[in-house]
């Protein structure tokens, strides 16, 4: 299974960016919708801004996300208001939902073919191509795009793809695929990407 | 490639399906008291008491998945080379604990699947769809595409959902649970209530020895993002989710001979449920629901629902709601029936974030 990797992009902020800040740099600069979105939400528009899509289907593309941790700034206040006593506000309890800011950067870019939120932490850009490339293996025409958070104590590092179907492609292989490669922009795109078997892969 | 519903064992407010006979009692097994002093009907697993800790959240889970195993005969070798994919919402939430100090401190999001995957010798091919109401239904739909298009030999696709303070507390505060009963597409219901559960499912390429199984026939997933709670009240994307469903199955609509709807019984979804029914059938087929027996296990209720669906085919009981037709948006399924008379059947699901998904099961017997 391969996929072809056409554009890649990666944004990060310091963990201790407040909010307000955050919202404004990305409004600022990619000019999309930030009102009352959290930081985690912030920084996938953000990347997935990069990528500087062109939508023409809304059908034909797909989101796959994935995360090692939720909106860590929102679950955790949730988390402490629960165990204070406070009663939940519904505004709040909304925006904690796993897949909330799925759903705001599907609408932000027009995205309406599947959308997938998907929590892993080891080898989680294995796993994320790999339900990519279950994504064109089922929908050949369509493109995905594929969103990746990546936490520690001092950042936030977002990783963003747009992937397609690599049948017919001329393009070469390639062979050293990371964060630090999506990060440093090593490989050109659009390059050719091969998903492997999941039993030797992981 | 044909894809079989090779084993389920369910674990809800009906009982667990390995040790118990399942009961289909339409009423909340407990009440539980809100920060405000109300007290909420919620559908606690069956013989299990309430609380919210990490022992009972990961030795409930294991057991029921190792409940499995032992029903499938998989070998520790067969083990190895079996995936899995976990669907939930709240997945393990309500043991968090706060701790002040370090900037992280809530658990990573795959901490229940890392924990089976390592507690029973699974492939390292484990991850955790989080989608909501279509969670499970989704790990399904991409755990069928991993046996089809991969040499993983078998996918094991678990629905879970715990009780946790904060999702009823949560949905308390959208206004969204009934007082009385959940009464799906009812004229006269009024919400939703909550429940928790396991459903797991062991998906495999070859059909198991019993009676009456499913296969999976196919699927479709889709995002609508008119808004962020519900999706769109005139059925049109759940046509739409529909419509690819039973084309990817090889089927036209008047192939489907039984519908389980999402029924969650809140005035919204029902109304968009209906519709989006009604533009896809001329005549919607029968439809059944499972919500009134389990309450509303959010992420869980793909997967589990199919479980009890499975534990259903090889019995001459289809649990009905006792209401009048002329009550009923959409007629269901004669009390009298018998799931496996019904060969093609649609599974539906909504979820918040505008995800909706669907499949069809085939019943098959040897």
């Amino acid at each position: 299974m391969k996929l072809t990797i056409i554009r890649q992009a990666h944004f990060t902020h310091p963990r201790s960016m407040d909010n307000k800040a955050l919202r404004q740099l990305v409004k600022s600069n990619f000019d999309v919708a930030v009102r009352r979105m959290d930081n985690f939400t912030l920084a996938g528009l953000a990347a997935v801004a990069k990528l500087k899509l062109e939508v023409s289907n809304p059908d034909t593309s797909s989101l796959v996300s994935c995360a090692p941790y939720f909106s860590v700034e929102l679950v955790q206040k949730l988390i402490i208001d629960g165990h204070s006593g406070k009663s939940i506000r519904p505004l709040d309890f909304v925006s904690t939902v796993g897949n909330a800011a799925n759903f705001y950067i599907a609408k932000e870019f027009n995205i309406h073919g599947s959308n997938l939120f998907l929590g892993a932490d080891k080898q989680a850009l294995e796993k994320a191509l790999l339900v990519s490339s279950m994504e064109v293996i089922s929908k050949p025409s369509q493109r995905v795009i594929i969103l990746l958070w990546q936490e520690t104590q001092s950042e936030r590092n977002c990783y963003a793809l747009l992937a397609q179907n690599a049948e017919n492609t001329a393009i070469a292989d390639i062979e050293n695929f990371s964060f630090d490669a999506i990060r440093n922009a090593s490989n050109t795109t659009p390059f050719v990407i091969d998903i492997g078997e999941p039993n030797s892969q992981f | 490639m044909a894809i079989y519903i090779h084993s389920s064992v369910s674990h809800s407010a009906c009982g667990n399906s390995t040790t118990d006979s399942l009961t289909f009692n339409d009423r909340p097994n407990i009440s539980v008291a809100m920060p405000n002093q109300e007290n909420v009907p919620f559908y606690g697993m069956h013989s299990l008491s309430i609380d919210s800790s990490e022992v009972r959240v990961f030795s409930t889970l294991t057991k029921v998945t190792q409940q499995l195993i032992e029903k499938t005969g998989l070998s520790q070798e067969d083990l190895k080379h079996t995936a899995l994919m976990l669907g939930s919402t709240s997945l393990d939430i309500g043991t968090i604990k706060p701790n002040p100090g370090p900037a992280i401190w809530v658990p990573k999001i795959d901490r229940l699947s890392e924990h089976l995957q390592q507690t029973l010798g699974l492939s390292l091919c484990h991850m955790v769809f989080n989608t909501a109401c279509t969670a499970s239904i989704n790990a399904l739909l991409y755990g069928k595409g991993l046996l089809e298009n991969t040499n993983i030999k078998q996918v094991i696709i678990i629905g879970c959902e715990f009780y946790n303070h904060l999702t009823l507390d949560g949905f308390h505060s959208l206004d969204l649970i009934s007082e009385n009963k959940i009464s799906p597409f009812e004229y006269q219901r009024d919400g939703l209530m909550l429940g928790e559960g396991i459903g797991a499912l062991l998906l495999s390429k070859t059909p198991p020895k019993r009676q009456h199984y499913f296969s999976v026939l196919g699927g479709y997933s889709a995002c609508d993002t008119s808004s962020l709670t519900m999706t769109a009240e005139d059925g049109s994307h759940i046509n739409s989710v529909l419509e690819h469903t039973v084309e990817n199955s090889g089927l036209h609509p008047t192939d489907i001979d039984l519908v389980k709807v999402h029924g969650t019984a809140t005035y919204n979804n029902d109304i968009s449920e209906y519709h989006g029914l009604k533009q896809y059938f001329e005549t919607p087929p029968p439809i059944i629901a499972l919500k009134p027996y389990i309450g509303h296990t959010l992420g869980a209720c793909g997967a589990l629902e199919i479980a009890l669906m499975d534990e259903l085919l090889n019995t001459h009981y289809l649990p009905v709601p006792d209401t009048q037709d002329e009550n009923l948006m959409l007629p269901f399924a004669p009390v009298s029936g018998q799931l496996n008379t019904y060969k093609h059947v649609l599974i539906n699901h909504c979820g918040f974030g505008g995800n909706n998904a669907a499949l069809v099961l085939k019943a098959e017997h040897q």
